[in-house]
């Protein structure tokens, strides 16, 4: 038998010699047929939408908000209740900012609407360090006021995943939603495009198909992204195409599961809540478990031996030690979580060679099958 | 749309569109998956043609398309024999890997692709793809009981 690398390329040069290539008529065709599909479709969407609403009846008296359980519906075991449980959403990289803690750790009350954007702007990097790759935590605050109704002063938690165009991202605060409503339906650039729709009782704002890219260029879109804007009970929902939110609102309505019902991504918020994590991005099996801080980086990969079921690196706010890098790793057994303790040690020491860091003493503390990682090293400047 | 102008486009996108879409679907739900993301590009011609990375890009909207459907048998249609030199395990070791193994080994040792290729398809560093195939690759071994050094 050929090595391995070689039995590859005939499965490959196999497998592709019997897929024929596609063709632009076949491509046309399927463009041309779809209105012909249309009259199916509507006759099926009809059909859909009154047992919906059926259904959307019994919910109302049936359903309720997938909160996880008492005491969690501000922490990080809430926040991935909101997360369907994908192949897509298990390889992507789910960042969580956790404003309203933050704040909580720091003692700072929530801005009034008297503060300036320049206020706000400074708020968000006092207690979360300028790190946020989210958009939301980007834009300028009254830029988001002018389009979508809010900012970060109604935010408490910002949580993101996924990849564009399927990125998807769940805010979650004390929203007013005729805020929203009056600024998406007066909003200059957008309102031409806006349709209301409904999806298994949820009502959300829509604007364009999904993923395209539209003429309509503005501050908080860019270059003319559609989205769709949805408020379920405390969240805010964007994204920019059905699918990532119509999987979101199942899953907040247990239609379907999320990542919290996995029990070792949710032993992984449990710890990130007991840790009072503030910032932070977890991983699972699929992505490289990166040492990291949520902002982008590319540290040294964990070796295979060490490689967690899940992971969250992050970190927390001390009042009097400053901000301290944490790293929350999921194993199988309490046997591999010790065994990991070597070869994570000196993954986070190759880390600090590469960032250059200085000297630090981190501790290695395993508890039952997590093994947890508080390093001071990584100290970001203190609130 | 401009027919010519998009069969270029199609003749540029397509074969490598349809290799990372087999790799991560399988034969026939991949092919399905490459006939939507063309078609995507043929409602949203003016932005699929301004696209920096469009392989990529199409790649995620094949991927996303296709996502909620049933997976069909990851491999070959055609019977097993046809492959003496091929384990048979091979197919349902590779459709074990998570995705992104999967396509990473595919495309690196199935079809020659440099791991800044498929970085660029997949929209991560070609580190973490290395890292992909270095792990895609040490599960295969481990599941058909290769030797490291075979």
């Amino acid at each position: 038998m050929p090595d391995l690398e070689q039995q590859l390329q005939r499965f490959a040069t196999a497998v592709l010699d019997d897929v024929e290539p596609v063709t632009v008529a076949e491509v046309a065709g399927m463009r041309r047929r779809r209105p012909g599909l249309v009259v199916v479709a509507v006759g099926v969407a009809a059909a859909v939408a009154l047992v919906a609403a059926v259904l959307v009846v019994r919910r109302q008296d049936t359903e309720e908000l997938n909160l996880v359980g008492p005491g969690s519906t501000t922490g990080w075991v809430g926040a991935l209740a909101a997360v369907p449980d994908t192949p897509e959403t298990r390889s992507s990289i789910i960042r969580l900012e956790d404003i309203g803690r933050a704040r909580a750790l720091t003692g700072r009350p929530v801005l009034g609407p008297e503060a300036s954007d320049d206020q706000v702007a400074g708020e968000e990097f006092l207690l979360l360090g300028g790190n946020s790759t989210s958009f939301f935590l980007n834009s300028v605050p009254a830029e988001l006021r002018a389009e979508l109704g809010f900012d970060s002063r109604e935010a408490d938690q910002v949580l993101e995943w996924g990849n564009p165009p399927g990125r998807m991202t769940v805010l979650r605060g004390r929203f007013d939603r005729a805020a929203i409503a009056t600024a998406v339906e007066t909003d200059r650039y957008w309102s031409g495009l806006l349709e209301e729709r409904e999806y298994g009782g949820v009502s959300f704002w829509s604007w364009g198909a999904d993923y395209a890219l539209n003429t309509v260029f503005s501050p908080i879109r860019g270059a003319g992204n559609s989205a769709r804007l949805a408020l379920v009970d405390d969240r805010v929902l964007w994204t920019a195409g059905d699918p990532e939110l119509e999987a979101t609102i199942d899953a907040l309505y247990r239609r379907r599961p999320s990542l919290a019902d996995d029990p070792d991504w949710r032993l992984a918020a449990e710890v990130a809540d007991e840790r009072s994590l503030v910032a932070g991005r977890f991983t699972g099996r699929e992505v490289p478990h990166g040492l990291c801080m949520p902002a982008p980086c590319d540290p040294p990969p964990l070796p295979e031996a060490a490689a967690p079921i899940v992971s969250v690196s992050g970190w927390t706010t001390r009042a009097e030690g400053g901000n301290r890098f944490v790293v929350i790793l999921v194993y199988p057994s309490e046997a591999e979580a010790e065994a990991a303790v070597d070869p994570v040690r000196r993954t986070m020491e190759e880390m600090r060679e590469a960032f250059q860091t200085p000297p630090a003493d981190p501790t290695f503390e395993v508890d039952g099958r997590v093994l947890v990682v508080d390093d001071s090293g990584m100290l970001l400047p203190p609130p | 749309v401009d027919r010519e102008a998009f069969e270029r486009f199609v003749a540029d996108v397509e074969p490598r569109l349809r290799r990372a879409l087999v790799a991560l679907r399988g034969p026939e739900q991949g092919r399905d998956a490459v006939a939507e993301a063309l078609a995507w590009a043929w409602e949203h011609w003016d932005r699929a043609r301004a696209l920096d990375n469009p392989a990529g890009y199409l790649y995620r909207v094949g991927q996303s398309r296709t996502r909620w459907r049933r997976s069909p048998a990851w491999g070959p249609t055609a019977e097993p024999d046809r492959l003496p030199d091929v384990e048979p395990r091979l197919p349902a070791a590779l459709a074990a890997l998570s995705d992104r193994q999967r396509v990473s080994v595919f495309l690196v040792q199935g079809c020659g692709w440099s791991h800044v290729e498929v970085a660029g398809l997949l929209g991560i560093s070609a580190s973490s793809v290395a890292n992909h195939v270095a792990r895609g690759m040490a599960r295969l071994r481990a599941e058909l009981k290769v030797p490291v050094d075979a």
